[in-house]
């Protein structure tokens, strides 16, 4: 009996480690829909974690990063909102150049986003304006940030953790940012292991959708 | 275990399969800055980086390695090399070396870890060290499963840890080697810039540049453990002359990056060091408008700061706790404490005089070039002057009509309306 309790108190341990939901008071306060969203090209790493240490799986990750962006796009976009996830490979140069930047703008605010969530709220987290610099924003009202990092263990299960941040195209505040965390032996095969807990993870913003 | 050697398909020597294995991993990786657009082309400034290592390039090399020089859109001080002959230098770095023989210096430091093959050596060291690690682990839970119930909760935990210890091979690569293999490529790079017809002494000097940046950075690496680097010159024996030796044609080659690592400096809130920087293009060439322009936007972000770190912050704990409320407080609300202080206060209105003076000077030396108007608009809005602020960013959008920052100067002209003043 106690090593079923043991078990359980376990298994949920690592179900709701690193999970969580934030939305910015002006979000939920004034009650506003997103009708456009433009999701970002993912950012993840994926490693392999064996008794010879660590190694990353670069190609894996290509495939992978391309994936979760579209499983990202389908999932906002089951609801009402126009939602377009533009592959990287069609950018133009200037565009990948924007993208690089908000991209790393991006990668400073996020530092701070994940050591303190709560202030989503209060809305003290923004990229500045410059988010309305690229080019493909321009008819969004809204973006999307993905991140990630996959782990593949030799003994267990693989452990994907994923970020979603929505951002205000318009003067960058950061206005949701949700965390979930997938176990599964399937989802380095496809992205689309993990359309559930995307889904999970987005079901508080879907009342603005 | 000893890995077994096999002949790589393009005729490298004797190479392991986990060697061989790093060697493909690190051209995929230079895939991944292609693809995420980091990094930087510049003809003029390939060729030069080319021309400057050529001398320091060792006439025989292994087949696995081709030589090559890369810029990274990076504001961080770095430089690192794959053992593929592969080597990337940031535009951070470029924007703080002042000469020929300084890039010489980095450039055979890292063409030593190459030709030393230090990356293989580091990969065998963290394998072993991962597979003892692994064994241990292993009799840990061996051990656990006899205690029985006590044992599956150990089991679980020790198991969770199972080596995730340390990057992705080969992202260490990027963060720097072991004391001991940094030290002997110091000691080699010397030779070869002596053999080269560089100055020795000018290693030194790139080390001491490095250990005296500007703002604090959270991110560690070789190129900016101040401690370390002050170590190593101190370790090295050709001594800084204390010289600055800046060169016209490192200069005229690397200005194109150190324009690009501006706004890159901006964005990390590396304020000072955009000041420094804009400052030094500005120096080399008082006529460069667009250049004026950038000091003046560096001066107005610099805000409540003052252009030097201030004493509290030099040392190495001052420094961490610099870092420590970079990584606690947004650009705002670091802007809004500073400027509570009476300093900050003094701070503020003298760097903004400066980028009003500076965006004016850009504006009448070129009366076409758009950016100072946007400088002008954003600083004026900040300041509350909105009729003129107004004025500014429509002309901006006159001189500009397809800049790309259309929609932001829309925004900000919309904003300025309910007087939201912008970053």
């Amino acid at each position: 009996m106690r090593l079923r309790l043991l078990l359980i108190l376990l298994s949920a341990a690592s179900i709701f480690a690193g999970d969580g939901h934030y939305l910015n008071s002006r979000l939920t306060h004034a009650q506003r829909r997103i009708t456009t969203i433009l999701v970002l090209p993912a950012q993840t790493t994926v490693a392999r974690f064996g008794f010879k240490g660590s190694e990353g799986l670069w190609n894996e990750n290509d495939r992978f990063e391309d994936e979760l962006t579209a499983v990202v796009g389908k999932e906002l976009s089951i609801r009402s909102a126009r939602v377009s996830a533009t592959p990287l490979d069609q950018l133009g140069a200037e565009d990948q150049s924007k993208l690089a930047q908000i991209q790393r703008i991006y990668d400073g605010i996020e530092a701070q986003i994940v050591r303190s969530p709560g202030r989503i709220k209060k809305g003290r987290y923004t990229l500045g304006d410059q988010v309305a610099t690229y080019g493909p924003a321009s008819s969004f009202e809204t973006i999307v940030f993905v991140r990630g990092q996959g782990k593949l263990k030799l003994l267990s299960k693989g452990q994907f953790t994923g970020r979603l941040t929505l951002v205000d195209a318009r003067n960058g505040e950061v206005l949701a940012f949700s965390e979930f965390t997938c176990d599964s032996h399937s989802w380095p095969k496809s992205a689309n292991e993990l359309e559930s807990h995307i889904r999970e993870s987005l079901a508080e913003l879907a009342m603005f959708l | 275990m000893q890995p077994t050697r096999q002949a790589h398909p393009a005729g490298a020597p004797d190479l392991t399969k986990p060697e061989l294995s790093l060697l493909d991993q690190c051209q995929i990786l230079e895939h991944q800055f292609e693809r995420r657009a980091l990094i930087y082309r510049d003809t003029d400034l390939d060729k030069h980086v080319s021309a400057v290592s050529r001398a320091l390039l060792p006439n025989i090399a292994p087949s696995y390695v081709r030589w090559r020089f890369l810029v990274l859109r990076d504001p961080l001080v770095n430089s690192f090399s794959l053992p593929n002959g592969t080597i990337y230098l940031s535009t951070g770095l470029l924007s703080l070396l002042e000469s020929d023989d300084q890039l010489a210096s980095v450039l055979a430091h890292e063409i030593t870890h190459v030709t030393k093959g230090d990356a293989f050596e580091v990969q065998r060291e963290y394998r072993k060290k991962e597979t003892v690690r692994s064994v241990r682990t292993l009799a840990i839970i061996a051990s656990g499963s006899v205690l029985g119930l006590a044992g599956l909760g150990l089991t679980l935990a020790v198991e969770a840890t199972l080596s995730e210890s340390g990057d992705p091979i080969p992202l260490w690569v990027m963060s720097g080697y072991g004391d001991q293999e940094e030290r002997e490529a110091d000691e080699a790079a010397i030779a070869l810039l002596a053999h080269a017809g560089r100055d020795p002494a000018q290693l030194s000097r790139s080390l001491s540049l490095m250990s005296e940046l500007l703002d604090p950075e959270p991110v560690s690496t070789f190129y900016s453990d101040r401690a370390k680097l002050r170590q190593r010159v101190a370790d090295l024996e050709w001594p800084s002359t204390g010289q600055t030796l800046a060169d016209a044609p490192y200069f005229a080659a690397a200005q194109g990056a150190i324009r690009e690592n501006i706004p890159l400096n901006i964005d990390s809130r590396h304020f000072r060091t955009a000041v420094a920087s804009a400052a030094r293009l500005v120096a080399a060439r008082p006529d460069d408008a667009r250049a004026i322009s950038q000091l003046g936007e560096a001066y107005r972000l610099l805000g409540p700061r003052s252009t030097n770190p201030p004493a509290e912050e030099r040392s190495d704990a001052g420094e961490r706790a610099a870092i420590k409320r970079l990584m606690k407080h947004t650009v705002e609300e670091e802007n809004k404490s500073l400027t509570l202080t009476t300093a900050g206060r003094a701070f503020l209105d003298s760097n903004w005089k400066q980028a009003e003076q500076l965006f004016q000077r850009a504006a009448d030396m070129q009366p076409l070039l758009a950016e100072p108007h946007r400088g002008l608009g954003a600083l004026f809005g900040s300041q509350g002057r909105i009729a003129e602020a107004r004025a500014e960013y429509r002309k901006y959008l006159d001189l500009a009509p397809t800049a790309a920052e259309h929609r932001q100067i829309e925004n900000r002209l919309s904003a300025l309306d309910g007087s939201s003043a912008p970053r």
